[in-house]
């Protein structure tokens, strides 16, 4: 596939292809997000309704859940 | 000892015209030695088979027991042979001689290092390095000095700015290392070896190590060559097997025995808890592989339509008459049918994105390199860290994945799926992660495989007008046969032996829920180390093993027939 082709054709072929590949590194990279990010977090936050990276959570009912371990 | 093994023909020719009674010069006398010191080696090996048989209150456990008795007796002939062999003048006697020395020598070194409690020391040692970590950084600098001088030196030998360099580096070294000494107070280790020169015990595994290895070299030398007619080519065995030997011996003490003792255990009733183990034939394997047909009248019926000790493994309608399928061993019957599911699923999605993702990834376009890298990262990430990860994902409740869900709608908010908890998609996270993870790594091995694919091919089909998808379909594809036949079996093998994501994955309950994530390597580590069943266990091993070598054998052999059929278009 060494040959490049021209053109607007080309162009929105080469748009969906970086597109495609961002998706999928996207799919890659965030289970490492999610770790980074609840290893920020206090205990408490781990186990939050809303699954949020840094933001001050509503904590889940009962708030003894508080780690992703334990709530496993 | 690489000075004294090279003989050739000629030297045999030589030791042919030597008489026979070379015997009484100098080396005549070390091989009466060696020839003693092998009687010496025979004689306590029936030591040690008697003191490996002994009876009473100090009798050996059975293994044990029979492992030394076998052991001996094999010192005892081999000893014998060597004896024997020396005083024949035989050929073969250098390499049986050789190897048995050689052997002894690690033996009894390590029984030293041990006496000698070097292993323990090991410890100490990295303890007192921590304690004096600045004087060693000070010694590695000094002598970075004298390396640079000497560097400096070979182009100018008489320049004195470098040499002044050198002395101050020795210098520097020097008092560094006695504040090493110092700071790291080796006392403890001097007085341990001390004591330890005091214990008859050690001194004897000292002098057998010694006298181990002035055998050995004796046998090695030139002249031991010469004298026993060994041509080049038993030389340059020789050779070849002490190189490999580090690597044969850790191989066969370290892989092939555990895997031959597996065999054996298997044909046992081998309960961990009972010091007792009966041999059962194959009873074990026939338990494992036990399955009943039996025709019914009525639909789900239980074990009664079943022979004795069967139990239900699933209830069938085939053309309107009732089929009960039953197992001795249901669990592994079920787990043998999720792996299949997963391979199925899995191996398909671990290996096509990386095929089409390798296509675009081998292209010119930029920015590429970023994009391999973050492929390739699941691919050097731990396991159980991330298989933790995938599980607070996929958590019914705080997970991301339905959190997503709702974003998008999929699902109602609050009433997400419970991914691990359901019998009908737990084995289908654990097909996701096992994707997520083999994909990188397939996809850098196909992009290996690109890079063989000759240019010309794609410019030739550009000339020719074929679009992206006939290049991938009839080029690319084709091209790198060899390498998703790689990829495929490889992949394969660790879908079939899948443990480590289930065991974290479906906490509490490893292969639950329902037995929907039950594997086969999870069912031997269960029957091996929580029922207790070592024999039993090592019986699924072997199974598992047959299964997997018998789908890699299928995969050679058919693209052995594609290869020689002219492959797949």
């Amino acid at each position: 596939m060494s040959v490049r082709r021209k053109g607007p054709r080309a162009t929105i072929v080469r748009v969906f292809t970086y597109l495609s590949l961002v998706s999928v590194a996207v799919v890659v990279i965030f289970p490492f997000v999610v770790a980074f990010a609840t290893s920020q977090k206090p205990p408490t936050w781990s186990c939050s309704v809303e699954p949020l990276f840094l933001k001050n959570p509503k904590p889940l009912t009962p708030p003894s859940c508080c780690s992703p371990m334990t709530s496993m | 000892m690489s000075d004294t093994i090279t003989t050739d023909t000629a030297d045999s020719a030589d030791a042919e015209a030597e008489p026979r009674n070379a015997l009484g010069t100098g080396l005549g006398r070390q091989l009466k030695l060696l020839s003693l010191w092998h009687l010496v080696g025979a004689a306590v090996s029936v030591v040690g088979i008697l003191l490996a048989r002994r009876g009473g209150d100090i009798e050996l456990p059975w293994m044990p027991r029979y492992a030394l008795q076998g052991f001996f007796s094999f010192a005892f002939v081999a000893h014998m042979a060597s004896a024997y062999g020396i005083g024949a003048r035989a050929r073969w006697v250098r390499p049986l001689s050789l190897a048995v020395n050689y052997l002894l020598t690690l033996v009894a070194a390590a029984a030293t290092l041990h006496l000698f409690n070097a292993f323990r020391a090991l410890g100490d040692l990295g303890e007192g390095l921590y304690k004096a970590f600045i004087p060693f950084g000070v010694i590695c600098v000094g002598l970075l000095w004298v390396l640079l001088s000497g560097q400096m030196l070979t182009n100018r030998p008489t320049a004195v700015g470098p040499q002044r360099l050198r002395t101050a580096g020795w210098s520097v070294a020097g008092l560094a290392s006695v504040w090493f000494v110092l700071k790291a107070d080796p006392s403890g280790l001097i007085l341990s070896i001390g004591d330890s020169l005091t214990r008859p015990l050690a001194l004897g595994a000292i002098a057998l190590t010694v006298g181990a290895a002035l055998a050995t070299r004796l046998m090695w030398s030139r002249a031991a060559a010469k004298h026993f007619g060994s041509t080049r080519a038993t030389d340059e065995a020789l050779s070849g097997l002490a190189f490999l030997s580090p690597n044969l011996l850790g191989f066969l003490i370290f892989f092939a025995f555990p895997l031959l003792f597996s065999l054996w255990v298997s044909f046992f009733d081998w309960d961990t808890t009972n010091t007792t183990r009966d041999f059962i034939g194959l009873e074990n394997y026939i338990r494992a592989l036990s399955i009943d047909f039996a025709h019914s009248s009525q639909s789900n019926s239980g074990t009664e339509v079943l022979k004795g000790g069967y139990q239900v493994l699933a209830n069938l309608d085939w053309f309107g008459q009732h089929w009960v399928i039953g197992a001795r061993d249901v669990e592994f019957w079920l787990s043998l049918k999720n792996i299949m599911v997963f391979l199925l699923l899995a191996v398909p999605l671990a290996v096509l994105p990386a095929l089409v993702l390798s296509s675009v990834l081998a292209s010119k376009l930029p920015g590429m390199k970023i994009f391999r890298t973050i492929y390739f990262i699941p691919s050097v990430a731990g396991v159980i860290g991330v298989a933790i990860v995938w599980g607070q994902m996929f958590d019914a409740t705080i997970g991301w994945i339905n959190y997503l869900l709702d974003l998008l709608g999929v699902s109602e908010a609050g009433q997400g799926q419970g991914w691990l908890t359901q019998p009908d998609t737990a084995l289908l996270a654990m097909v996701i992660v096992f994707a997520w993870m083999s994909f990188g790594f397939n996809t850098v091995l196909y992009l290996a495989g690109h890079q063989a694919i000759p240019k010309e091919l794609y410019e030739a089909a550009e000339i020719d007008g074929a679009n992206t998808w006939q290049i991938f379909r009839r080029i690319t594809v084709p091209q790198l046969r060899n390498t998703t036949f790689y990829v495929v079996i490889t992949t394969s093998i660790l879908a079939l032996q899948l443990f480590d994501i289930v065991w974290i994955l479906a906490r509490p309950i490893a292969g639950g829920p329902n037995f929907a994530t039950q594997t086969p390597v999870l069912t031997l580590y269960q029957e091996a180390f929580t029922n207790n069943r070592q024999g039993y266990a090592s019986s699924l091993a072997w199974v598992l093993f047959i299964i997997i070598f018998s789908f890699t054998s299928f995969q050679f052999r058919r693209q052995r027939d594609e290869a020689t059929s002219g492959g797949v278009s």
